[in-house]
């Protein structure tokens, strides 16, 4: 096999040419770390955080979407108590009564919950980070994303400042966290204020905790036996993929964006090695006229292209990594798109990809140049 | 220029005899392209979604609501909203649509009453009858844009937002929206939906010669104090608030787009920097028969120059050949923002493939240019 010092001198010997393909590579590694961080943001938060011990009950005719789910309070208060198979912790059911608003205050766009103090049991994901969660009337805590979401910046939700919501004062009391969830982009307040705000005399649906996933099938039975209350139940499994499967297709078109910039990428790396094989289709015959197989020739190329590819995909990652994370808002919601460790993997793997794809075929044509040919210098 | 194109046969010439090295970089630049094109298309979409929504015509949403599925506004505001000065025409829309959240497959459901339609909206019948929509209770027109992504025809009943409905008609307006929704009757869809006796939201046509800021704020006043409060915006500033809320997004994909465009322009510079080095000795010669510098840096840019325009004719064809072929609308609160590469953006793309073309051929030209002509000789 070529020595790797070879191999190095060869791709420092063309200084500018390597330079724009690492180049190159690094700007292909950069699209395909974003895309695969966008189209993960989009799936991750919204089925993430998924647990199978949980099931939402909602109105009849909500389908899977909690936007359209509408469940009279009283109704709500009765299947919250009468639910069978649910956790008690403490003395307290584990049966959250919810009310989701999406309420606009001029161009932002805020999504408030108002739960109760169940809704702490039925969600272990939120923890509070800041503060403290909203005890006193017209309290609120405020998640990661909210600020993205509502295109607020930091100081502007710090505990202890007032954001006027519903054509209320609220007082910012906590700041609460839930990594890969939809909670982050959300603002909670206590259930009666936000009924109150938004002059609502009803609910959007009953959280449950069971006290095992298996006491499903009973709570399905419950919700179908009790007509009168018009729910269904619903895991939280389910809605979420609901919610997730909506988001797929542009999660998908993402990552149909990210193959078309590995595939430019190749081409990139596939250009600048035919054009050292054409550089060098003398100094490669005279290797192979030495003893070395073509094979070893082949795989030195490829090598070549590999440590390039290496080499831009790094860069491109550092890059990235340098850039951190960036926050975005989307319709009913926020997404946090972070250049973590798994995703600066795939877009280097990408771009090992791009440089073993490109170098094959460069390769195999230089070594199938008859010798006495190449020797002449014609290729 | 005659000068210049009497070399074009040269020019392609080099280019065919690196066959391979061309191709690569052609397809390079053509995928890289197809980014930046899809990428222009999302931004024309917005920008087509705002100025269509540039029409005379306030919308009346209930106060703090964010998506339509939210709004709730009793049918009978209708005869006060009419009663107030400036209001021309008032049209109580019950809306339906799948998702308030971003989604590729919009259905938008506006249920109307059957003798206000035409009053507020300008409708240009493609297929089928109005009046056949009258009479069909379960009747829907259709938006040819709707029409086209679920391949609907005049005729057919089919399921649109969990309501089963006749294809009356297939409309085109100049209205924002309609496109991609479907008008049914109030009655029909107040049924469905358990939401008799309610609208979503009234259009309001303001009257010729009135102040549209001050009917909105007329028509809020009025209602201060009813059981809904109200919110009304022209249907701009409305469809402006819709758009708002995917701008991050928007401004991310253009992000994108321009990464994809420096791929490009690193691809072309290493090939007509490959390209020129191999040449040395060629453009020694051409020098000492006569050709001037400009010249040769003119041949060295115009394949830069052709291979990025043919990888942006390439990429932007095959960006227009998909959403053709497979319809793609990003719905966004109700509104659909239909990726349809027109014109402009083919135009833009085209325009963006050549100041590539040129910015990759900048350095390599001018390293020929630079390069002394007893030394390029030498290498002949």
């Amino acid at each position: 096999m070529l020595s790797f010092s070879y191999q190095l001198r060869n791709l420092l010997r063309r200084r500018a040419r390597t330079a724009a393909t690492i180049g190159g590579i690094a700007a292909t590694t950069m699209l395909v770390i974003a895309m695969n961080a966008f189209a993960d943001g989009m799936t991750t938060a919204a089925a993430g955080s998924a647990r199978d011990d949980t099931v939402f009950l909602l109105g009849v005719s909500a389908e899977v979407d909690l936007v359209r789910s509408v469940i009279p309070r009283g109704s709500a208060e009765v299947a919250a108590a009468a639910a069978p198979g649910v956790l008690t912790v403490d003395g307290l059911r584990a049966a959250s009564v919810e009310l989701h608003i999406a309420t606009r205050t001029g161009d932002q766009v805020g999504l408030i919950r108002g739960v109760t103090e169940a809704g702490y049991l039925v969600h272990p994901q939120v923890t509070v980070v800041d503060g403290r969660e909203p005890r006193a009337p017209f309290e609120i805590m405020v998640g990661s994303l909210a600020g993205t979401r509502m295109g607020l910046p930091p100081a502007e939700l710090a505990v202890g400042r007032t954001m006027r919501l519903e054509h209320r004062d609220f007082t910012i009391v906590g700041r609460f966290a839930a990594p890969a969830t939809t909670f982050e982009a959300e603002i909670w307040a206590r259930l009666p204020d936000v009924m109150l705000a938004t002059k609502r005399e009803d609910v959007s649906c009953i959280v449950l905790r069971l006290e095992r996933p298996e006491n499903l099938s009973e709570v399905q039975l419950f919700a179908g036996r009790r007509l009168d209350l018009e729910i269904t139940a619903v895991t939280e499994r389910e809605l979420l993929q609901t919610l997730a499967s909506s988001l797929g297709p542009i999660a998908a078109l993402a990552r149909w964006m990210a193959a078309m910039a590995v595939i430019a990428g190749a081409f990139a790396c596939a250009n600048t090695m035919f054009a050292a094989v054409l550089a060098r289709t003398r100094e490669l015959a005279t290797l192979r006229a030495l003893g070395y197989s073509p094979f070893a020739v082949a795989a030195g190329l490829v090598q070549e292209s590999v440590m390039v590819a290496f080499a831009g995909g790094a860069v491109g990652s550092l890059l990235a990594f340098a850039i951190g994370s960036v926050s975005l808002r989307y319709p009913m919601g926020a997404l946090q798109l972070e250049p973590d460790l798994p995703s600066r993997a795939i877009g280097l793997s990408a771009a090992l990809v791009s440089g073993l794809l490109g170098g094959i075929v460069p390769a195999v044509r230089a070594v199938r140049i008859p010798l006495v040919e190449a020797i002449g210098g014609r290729a | 220029m005659r000068e210049v194109f009497a070399f074009l046969p040269y020019v392609v010439r080099t280019a065919l005899r690196a066959r391979t090295r061309s191709l690569l970089t052609l397809l390079g630049a053509s995928m890289a392209m197809a980014l930046f094109a899809f990428v222009r298309t999302v931004d024309d979409g917005v920008q087509a979604l705002d100025e269509r929504s540039q029409q005379p015509v306030l919308v009346v949403f209930q106060d703090s609501r964010f998506c339509p599925l939210t709004s709730e506004l009793p049918l009978r505001y209708e005869r006060d909203i009419a009663a107030v000065p400036g209001v021309a025409a008032v049209l109580p829309t019950l809306v339906f649509i799948n998702s308030c959240r971003s989604n590729l497959d919009l259905v938008t459901l506006h249920g109307v009453a059957q003798d206000d339609l035409e009053n507020l909206y300008d409708l240009e019948l493609l297929a089928g009858s109005v009046a056949a929509w009258k009479t069909a209770s379960d009747g829907a027109l259709v938006g040819e844009r709707l029409a086209q992504r679920r391949k609907l025809e005049v005729g057919a009943r089919v399921r649109l937002g969990e309501v089963d409905v006749l294809v009356s008609g297939i409309v085109r307006s100049t209205f924002a929206g309609v496109a991609n929704l479907a008008f049914v009757h109030l009655d029909q869809l107040g049924l469905a939906r358990k939401r008799q006796g309610a609208a979503t939201e009234f259009l309001v046509k303001v009257a010729p010669g009135a102040d549209p800021e001050q009917v909105a704020q007329r028509i809020d006043d009025h209602f201060r104090t009813d059981e809904a409060r109200t919110d009304t915006k022209s249907m701009q500033a409305f469809v402006a608030a819709a758009i708002g809320e995917i701008t991050q997004v928007v401004e991310f994909a253009r992000w994108l787009g321009y990464l994809a465009v420096l791929v490009i322009v690193l691809v072309l510079a290493n090939t007509v920097h490959i390209s020129a080095e191999s040449r040395a000795g060629e453009m020694a010669v051409l020098e000492t028969v006569g050709m001037t510098k400009g010249k040769l840096m003119a041949l060295i840019a115009s394949e830069g120059i052709g291979l990025g325009l043919c990888g942006g004719l390439i990429g932007t064809g095959i960006v227009v050949g998909l959403l053709t072929a497979w319809p793609v609308t990003l719905g966004v609160e109700g509104y659909g923002i239909d990726l349809v590469p027109g014109p402009d953006t083919v135009l833009h793309s085209l325009l963006a493939a050549l100041a590539i073309g040129v910015v990759a051929s900048l350095i390599p030209a001018f390293s020929v240019a630079r390069r002394p002509l007893h030394r390029a000789v030498k290498e002949e």
